[in-house]
């Protein structure tokens, strides 16, 4: 199966395997421990986007958040996702509401990448 | 050591806390500025580990209530942040961090820089365990002043000499360390007073001990006293002794070299006839005597050395036939030298002022009159001992 492939660490572009073996080493319980809270920050965040089109103060926020976090985790297309929101809301670009939503997609498959390298051996 | 972390995003909660117990600290998590802020209040907090956007009260507000309103040095606080910009360091210093990190943070140099922190807290709180020992040290050792400063004050003279012939006053008002200054004056026999201010070099404990070792051999008292000369086959107290000669006694009997201390001290001393109004005196180093008579005021400077600089000094005597209604005033250094706010000195002018026009008032109200201008002068606060003394004659002894 392609699944057995996955899990080779090069495999996983969305999360930085370097940036990874910076933050835990080989220490594989902390591994999961940080993959594990990030995880639940991409779905608790990606969860509330409907909010946040309404609430452009709060959706800043968390996109700052998720921009911290996905910066620790070397997640850098979250991050880039997260960064280009808030350009675009910052310059009152058209796009913003487009942007909201690649965010969003980016949170979610940040979070499912997060699940598969912390459920590989 | 304790580390509380004010970090609402999960894995910078996790990184952190792995980093702060990995070197040995409790982590306290606060998820919010709010949060934070009750747990800073409820625990003692070595290390505090901020970021910037948090819900609610925000990092750098943060910091600025802990500065602010717990004026505490005691914790090492750095703000941990994903913003770039130059502004936002600057404004994190301004508000009170010790140190600033951008995320995402090498965790390596997060605990270097934890280390900083670390180096700090353990600076801070041995010297605030010294400082505490100092505090304590210095409690008692202020009880110890005050009794001395009381043993002191119990030498200030209780009693004047009663003579229908001559009236006395004195004032002392010493500065907030021990006095240096001490004064007396006594009646040593049926015919004469003494009166004499003396001041020690410096102030505190040393220049006290001096001042009371002095205020003794100076006593009517006291039979070593070096007031009185040895007496005649048969009689009790000897006869008084020129004041030049007591001076000369001092000078043999302290010398600077003799003493740990180094201390050296100036005097003036003299001696009044009761019965004629012959005032006989000497001064070692001591500011100069003011002679009042009738509206006319003036300082008889006779310069001679202090006390305790040459062994064989030899002293002069002077001598003043008071009339009735003269004034003898004798003060330390502490009245004309006493200095404003602005560093001016009282003065002279200012003394020898004070005492004419005072020339109608009853001698104890003019040496308060003149005590009150000098403290007033120097905003309450007398850097050095205030002493004044002062006789008048009223004459009617039988020549």
């Amino acid at each position: 199966m392609d699944a057995v492939d996955d899990r080779t660490p090069d495999a996983f572009p969305l999360l930085d395997p370097a940036r990874l073996e910076i933050l835990a080493g080989d220490d594989r319980e902390f591994l999961a421990e940080l993959l594990g809270a990030f995880e639940a920050e991409c779905v608790r965040h990606a969860a509330q986007f409907e909010a946040w089109a309404a609430d452009r103060d709060a959706a800043l926020k968390a996109a700052h958040t998720l921009k911290g976090a996905s910066r620790n985790m070397g997640a850098d297309r979250l991050a880039a996702a997260a960064e280009a929101f808030e350009a675009a809301v910052k310059d009152g670009a058209a796009d913003a509401a487009t942007r909201l939503a690649a965010l969003q997609a980016e949170a979610l498959a940040a979070a499912a990448a997060a699940r598969l390298r912390r459920q590989s051996p | 050591m304790r580390a509380l972390i004010v970090e609402d995003e999960a894995t910078s909660v996790a990184l952190l806390r792995r980093i702060i117990e990995g070197m040995g600290h409790e982590a306290l998590i606060a998820r919010s500025g709010e949060e934070g802020w009750e747990a800073f209040q409820a625990n003692r907090i070595h290390l505090l580990l901020i970021d910037w956007v948090l819900p609610g009260i925000s990092g750098p507000d943060l910091v600025r209530m802990i500065r602010q309103k717990t004026g505490t040095r005691g914790t090492y606080i750095l703000l941990v942040t994903a913003k770039a910009d130059r502004a936002s360091l600057l404004e994190a210093f301004e508000a009170g961090a010790d140190d600033y990190l951008r995320k995402p943070f090498d965790p390596h140099e997060m605990m270097a820089r934890l280390r900083v922190g670390e180096r700090y807290i353990q600076a801070y709180e041995a010297l605030s365990g010294r400082v505490a020992d100092l505090a304590r040290a210095n409690q008692k050792m202020k009880k110890d002043l005050e009794a001395a400063s009381k043993v002191q004050g119990d030498l200030l003279p209780a009693r004047l000499p009663s003579s229908p012939s001559a009236r006395f006053a004195w004032k002392a008002r010493p500065c907030e360390d021990l006095a240096g200054d001490t004064l007396n004056i006594l009646q040593i026999d049926q015919r004469h007073a003494v009166l004499y201010v003396l001041d020690v070099s410096g102030h505190g404990v040393a220049a006290s001990l001096m001042s009371v070792t002095l205020n003794r051999l100076l006593s009517a008292a006291a039979n070593d006293s070096l007031l009185l000369g040895d007496p005649a086959p048969g009689e009790f107290r000897g006869p008084p002794r020129p004041p030049h000669q007591v001076l000369a006694d001092l000078n043999a009997r302290f010398q600077m070299g003799d003493s740990e201390s180094n201390q050296y001290f100036t005097i003036i001393l003299a001696l009044l006839d009761l019965r004629t109004g012959l005032l006989r005196w000497s001064s070692a180093g001591h500011p100069g005597a003011i002679h009042q008579r009738l509206g006319e005021a003036e300082i008889l400077e006779r310069p001679a050395l202090p006390i305790g600089f040459v062994p064989d000094a030899e002293y002069e005597e002077h001598t003043l036939q008071l009339e009735p209604g003269d004034r003898f005033f004798l003060y330390s250094d502490g009245v004309p030298e006493a200095g404003s706010r602005r560093g001016e000195h009282y003065g002279d002018d200012r003394l020898l002022e004070n005492i004419r026009s005072c020339a109608d008032a009853p001698l104890d109200d003019a040496l308060s009159s003149i005590a009150i201008d000098v403290e007033l002068w120097s905003n309450g606060k007398p850097e050095d001992d205030i002493s004044l003394v002062a006789a008048e004659w009223i004459g009617g002894g039988d020549a």
